[in-house]
């Protein structure tokens, strides 16, 4: 149970971590370098508009812009530097034959060159996660923010235990492999494991798309660990699948996506060109951070217990026209034509049922507040009535209701009790 | 025929089932009268594959559980070549009993009375006291059939057990995914019901009681039997939507053709459930085997005459039902997780068991006031409903086929070993 307390509940962002405003930027390029023969690092002098230093935290973004035929538009990169070296940054960009604009700076964003940019943004950082053991899985040029955190651990000597799973097509499409190699010499708690979805015949490592019995085999207790997940949506996908399989906490797995998709770009060169004073602010909402939440209260604690857990994600969310019906230690929505039963249901109570048309008196609850328009054929008593039962199965609330506890099914049915069973 | 029987008994079987009407509930004496009741041992329990275990409650040599079937004791252990074996839970020396426990570890079977020793392959080892003519090659432990579909155990005390091959090959590729032999127990629950076993497995084989009795099951179980039920639609609905997913998984869905014998499916649970929880949510966070899509239904597989489950994403519920007595049956639960889960961190066995507990519970009760239905003076058999106890109607069609053939062909079998 210790490890209840390692992933225990923290705020967002976490206390004592420092807030960096993102602020406009002048990228002046420095140095670039060739990491594979589609992946370029770019080495930037990063100044911000205010005079300030340039900082930021590791697995955060740029907001870069940059043109596209005869259009500027903004693309989103995560920054690879660990966030250590003052306004000294690096970006490592992929491009393809379609991505226009990767493919502009690939050719001809030359050293002294200046580009105009915004940031930092981003909270896949794991500088707000607990000081858990971490699971880092970079696919692709996925592995930028993974390189800027594995960095970042780097510089401060940190002991924390990480596993790093790099996922490439072939091992001349790995990134960082000189530098992770001699991490892992210089890190005792770090491992690192590479995954190709197409090696060559001489590779004799990990192959193939990611499963679970492959992840279980690197890393058995990644249920235990804070995952960082970074690349194309498919592999984060089955990654998340994984992850959660093994018993891992929802929102202790945290991915980020955006940048490689120039279909993305494109669906908005449009809206930049017929706005060219669109403030680089605006490209926060294309980011598509996939964090699902700011870290609240419940998210990092695992196995919650049956009454601190959420209703089910089916039941819809009260609106104001919705009347409240009070039952069994629990408040549900009743919307407008839905009987008691029906509500309950979508609700996800179950209330004993026989007929559903108010003539068997399965259903029978006792209203202790509140008014119904009851449409039963027969199946309640004179007397049943007139000490406040009702048949909820054909009862429309008319105000907010309170239900009583005892229930006509055939056995008290509704109340959950001790059962008789004997637990060995 | 090595049991020789009162003519008496075979004719009164004989005149009681004349009596049964298709379509109906059986008469009063099938529910309750001592003598049919040993018929349905003999024609059924000794006769039929019945579900003993899961495999996982035995997973080491020397592992062993015991069960009773009426009061016939089979224990049935792994041995120490891994070999899953059942004998005769009698000593051959004098008949005691030699495991009292339901379950343990044993290196060998030692009879606590005299110490006659047997290896865990049924081959009597040691005796004292024994005269030099005593040949304990004589003397192994009398083996019971036993067979295991994807670590489910089941056991035949017939001599020739009927087919299991049939059986195996449907339902394995259904419950495989599943993965039962990589589980463990997270629950037990042993329950008697005060009620004839057949009213326990024909309450189990409806839904048609479902709405008006379990509030808690219902949160997640779809009340349709058959993906193609018309009475209900959004669950029509749902099924379509899951076939369609589960077919892109690889994931058999479509209902078998299992004759009387069997049944087995895939069906969804009620739209936003995923597991049989109050809530609809995982009861346990690792998923079994190497499943990594929480949101499969649930297989449902029964076996004539005593055993039903349910295979979900995240555990495995196996009941096995054996009749104490004409007005008695005990019904045993078993929840299986994933055999890496940790209870506090992937589960908690009281939430992971609530649902099927008062389940149980509730289904306990309505057997027991329909037996005590039964038993009163005003008892007719009344009317199934085709459409929603159509698998009542398969049990009592297979149950009766049961004791005719036992009691019907025997004049022949008399007269042949005449």
């Amino acid at each position: 149970m210790e490890h209840h307390a390692s992933l225990a509940p923290r705020a967002f962002p976490k206390p004592g971590v420092p807030v960096f405003e993102p602020d406009d930027l002048r990228l002046v390029l420095v140095a670039r370098r060739a990491e594979t023969a589609n992946v370029t690092t770019y080495f930037f002098e990063a100044i911000r508009q205010d005079g300030q230093t340039f900082r930021h935290h590791p697995g955060q973004s740029l907001s870069l812009t940059l043109p596209s035929g005869s259009n500027l538009f903004q693309r989103s990169f995560t920054i690879a530097s660990g966030g250590m070296g003052g306004n000294c940054i690096e970006l490592t960009i992929k491009t393809g034959a379609q991505a226009q604009a990767t493919l502009w700076m690939h050719r001809y964003l030359h050293i002294g060159d200046t580009l105009a940019a915004r940031g930092p943004f981003g909270r896949f950082s794991l500088v707000h996660a607990p000081k858990a053991p971490l699971l880092l899985v970079g696919a692709g040029s996925g592995m930028t923010p993974i390189m800027s955190m594995l960095r970042w651990l780097r510089v401060r000597a940190d002991t924390l235990d990480t596993t790093l799973v790099q996922l490439a097509r072939s091992c001349a499409d790995e990134l960082f492999g000189d530098e992770i190699g001699a991490m892992a010499d210089a890190m005792p708690n770090l491992s690192v494991h590479l995954c190709l979805s197409r090696p060559d015949k001489t590779w004799t490592g990990l192959s193939g798309r990611i499963t679970r019995p492959m992840l279980r085999g690197i890393v058995p207790d990644m249920a235990r660990r804070v995952a960082f997940c970074c690349g194309p949506e498919p592999v984060m996908k089955a990654t998340r699948a994984i992850y959660l399989a093994e018993g891992g906490v929802e929102n202790a797995f945290v991915t980020e996506t955006f940048g490689g998709a120039e279909h993305d770009a494109a669906s908005r060169r449009r809206q930049v060109a017929m706005h060219p004073a669109v403030r680089p602010v605006e490209t926060l909402s294309r980011m598509n951070l996939s964090v699902p939440t700011p870290i609240d209260k419940g998210a990092w604690c695992p196995a919650p217990r049956m009454h601190e857990r959420a209703k089910p994600a089916s039941a819809p969310g009260p609106s104001s026209e919705d009347l409240m019906i009070g039952f069994r230690d629990k408040n549900f929505p009743a919307k407008p034509g839905q009987s008691v039963v029906a509500a309950a249901a979508a609700s996800g109570l179950r209330i004993p049922t026989g007929c559903g048309q108010g003539s068997c008196g399965t259903c029978r609850v006792r209203l202790m507040s509140g008014q119904v328009d009851m449409h039963d054929q027969g199946g309640i008593s004179r007397r049943d009535k007139a000490v406040g039962y009702i048949l909820a199965c054909c009862s429309y609330p008319l105000s907010d209701l309170e239900l009583g506890n005892d229930l006509a099914g055939s056995n008290q049915a509704g109340v959950v009790s001790p059962p008789s069973a004997s637990s060995k | 025929m090595s049991n020789p029987r009162v003519a008496g008994h075979e004719q009164k079987i004989r005149e009681a089932l004349a009596l049964c009407a298709d379509g109906y509930s059986l008469p009063q004496e099938f529910y309750s009268d001592p003598d049919i009741y040993r018929a349905d041992v003999e024609a059924v329990f000794f006769k039929e594959w019945l579900f003993v275990a899961p495999e996982c409650e035995l997973p080491d040599p020397g592992d062993f559980v015991t069960v009773q079937i009426d009061t016939t004791s089979v224990v049935v252990l792994r041995d120490q070549e891994g070999e899953l074996r059942a004998f005769h839970n009698s000593c051959r020396h004098r008949g005691s009993r030699l495991c009292s426990e339901h379950r343990g570890n044993k290196a060998r079977l030692v009879c606590p009375y005299h110490q006659w020793t047997y290896d865990l392959d049924g081959q009597l080892l040691a005796t004292r006291y024994m005269s030099k003519d005593f040949d304990p090659s004589k003397f192994p432990l009398k083996s019971v059939h036993v067979q295991t579909l994807e670590g489910l155990v089941y056991i035949c005390l017939a001599d020739e057990a009927p087919d299991f091959e049939s059986f195996r090959k449907a339902a394995s590729p259904y419950i495989a995914p599943h993965e039962p032999r990589r589980t463990k127990v997270a629950y037990e629950s042993v329950i008697v019901e005060e009620a004839n076993w057949k009213l326990v497995i024909e309450n189990n084989r409806e839904c048609y009681h479902c709405g008006g009795a379990h509030p808690e099951l219902l949160v997640s179980l779809v009340e349709m039997a058959l993906p193609d039920d018309a009475r209900f639609g959004e669950e029509f609905e749902i099924m379509q939507q899951k076939a369609r997913d589960w077919d892109a998984l690889g994931l058999p869905h479509a209902p078998v053709d299992g004759g009387l014998e069997f049944r087995c499916i895939r069906l969804p649970f009620r739209k936003g459930a995923i597991s049989m929880t109050l809530d609809g949510k995982l009861a346990c966070r690792k998923l079994l085997g190497e499943l990594t899509v929480p949101d499969l239904g649930s297989v449902r597989m029964f076996h004539v005459p005593n055993n039903w489950n349910h295979f979900l994403s995240d555990h495995i519920i196996v009941f096995r039902v054996l009749p104490l007595g004409p007005d008695r049956t005990e019904v045993r639960t078993l929840w299986l997780v994933h055999e890496d889960a940790v209870e506090g961190w992937d589960y908690e066995p009281e939430e992971l068991s609530e649902v099927w507990r008062v389940t149980n519970d509730q289904d306990r009760l309505l057997a027991e006031e329909n037996h005590r239905g039964i038993k009163a003076a005003g008892y007719e058999p009344g009317r199934y409903s085709e459409v929603a106890e159509f698998m009542v109607l398969n049990f009592i069609k297979w149950y009766r086929q049961q004791l005719s053939n036992q009691f019907d062909g025997s004049q022949d079998c008399l007269m042949a070993a005449e």
